[in-house]
């Protein structure tokens, strides 16, 4: 379902078809912008690693191996530039040792679900390759297989890592009251 | 009783929709067995519920403009060949409009006069695109202006096509925005108006005044023509739904500057 019309969509943006660049946006903007604030908890982190990932791709779709899915390769560039994120601003060590805070402001936060707001804290506190890959399962809605295509990983090894992120979860929630 | 790992994987694949039917006959047998499985079977779910539900987020509503207006600037390095490519859509932002100018100023002129309303924009005006000297970025002062609200994204910027200073307007507007452009100076005059790719522009000149409304993307020109050795600055008033949601100055630089 995701590579319908891709190929017809990359060719066009390689001939310069500004129709072809928003056709792509309006495809991926929302999947990427999500996978990146699930991994990132904030918006405006999650904005600016979205705006990364479509320069990135968009300039370097020259160099896109057609044999791959395109999806796996904007996701992976969506993963990586969040993962790069999170490490630039140091928070890569906390992540499995304490709640990351919650970087939406009071207007944001009030009224939100709390259960939703306080999965995705649990989320946080998650190591990013657990994360990785319940992001990619419940918010990009991939299967196994291509959530191994865009983390380059066996998919015995993602369900591993599926499995054991939902256990990590469920405890963090456990112990956060909320499970 | 321990759970069986080959059961805590099929109670997990058969969340995912990822099982075989035998397999999920082998699994509802040994859940029947299994207390304890049972609750984790239970578990697993709510929690794959509760992150289903989270949902999808919606991007802001100007970032789709902000990434191409990233894209516009950053130029790919390597494209195919193409008789309308990159390089030629986004080069010079205001090259369309001048180019527009000079085949159809006059008639634009004709159509939008002072005090009189016009129905829509000039109409699209791509067609008349010939060959022009590229423009120039204005010389002096505040030559652009970006916005990023959740009412009105986009970039407002000054440029210069021979004697005549194009502001280029490339905004995308969730509902309607009111634009009032005012400037004092009365060595500068509104020269005309024309729009690429759309035709939901309204404008209003007067004597220092333009007013324009808009919604959803727009990319449209001002031509002022400025016959002075100061700089004219020119106010930007955007307003949505009567509520002044951004305002700015505009400086638009002398010809003496802008031809050096």
């Amino acid at each position: 379902m995701k590579s319908v019309d891709d190929k017809e969509l990359i060719d066009n943006c390689m001939n310069g078809d500004r129709q072809a660049i928003e056709g792509l946006l309006f495809k991926y903007e929302k999947p990427v912008y999500n996978a990146a604030y699930r991994m990132l908890n904030s918006p405006d982190d999650a904005r600016d690693v979205t705006q990364t990932v479509f320069l990135k791709v968009i300039e370097n779709l020259h160099s896109f191996d057609p044999q791959y899915r395109f999806f796996s390769w904007i996701y992976r560039i969506a993963l990586n530039e969040s993962i790069n994120c999170l490490k630039k601003q140091s928070r890569l060590d906390a992540l499995s040792q304490e709640p990351v805070s919650d970087s939406r402001g009071p207007e944001e936060q009030f009224g939100s679900d709390q259960m939703s707001q306080g999965m995705q804290t649990a989320l946080m506190t998650i190591k990013a390759e657990y994360r990785t890959v319940i992001v990619l399962k419940h918010f990009v809605d991939c299967s196994y297989e291509e959530i191994g295509q865009i983390l380059d990983l066996p998919e015995k090894k993602v369900k591993s890592r599926l499995y054991t992120g939902r256990q990590l979860l469920k405890e963090a929630l456990t112990k956060s009251g909320l499970h | 009783m321990a759970i069986e790992p080959k059961y805590v994987e099929l109670m997990n694949a058969d969340l995912d929709g990822e099982i075989s039917d035998a397999e999920r006959i082998d699994l509802a047998e040994y859940l029947e067995t299994s207390q304890e499985a049972r609750s984790l079977r239970e578990e697993l779910a709510e929690l794959c519920g509760s992150l289903d539900e989270m949902g999808q987020m919606d991007p802001p509503p100007h970032l789709k403009y902000a990434i191409l207006d990233s894209l516009q600037k950053s130029r790919p390095t390597q494209t195919k060949s193409s008789s309308f490519g990159w390089r030629q859509l986004f080069a010079a932002p205001a090259l369309h409009h001048a180019v527009t100018f000079a085949g159809g100023a006059f008639l634009t002129f004709a159509l939008i006069s002072s005090n009189q309303l016009s129905d829509q924009a000039f109409d699209d005006v791509t067609g008349l695109v010939g060959t022009i000297s590229e423009t120039a970025p204005a010389a002096s002062g505040q030559s652009l202006i970006r916005l990023t609200s959740s009412e009105l994204a986009g970039v407002v910027s000054v440029h210069r096509a021979g004697n005549l200073n194009v502001v280029d307007f490339d905004l995308a507007a969730d509902g309607a925005v009111e634009i009032v452009a005012e400037f004092s100076d009365h060595d500068l005059w509104f020269k005309g108006f024309a729009q690429l790719e759309n035709d939901n522009t309204r404008i209003l000149a007067d004597e220092g005044k333009v007013k324009m409304h808009t919604q959803g993307r727009n990319r449209y020109a001002l031509y002022l023509q400025h016959k002075s050795e100061v700089d004219a600055p020119v106010s930007l008033k955007f307003y949505a739904a009567g509520n002044l949601i951004h305002e700015a100055e505009l400086v638009i630089g002398t010809e003496a500057e802008n031809t050096e």
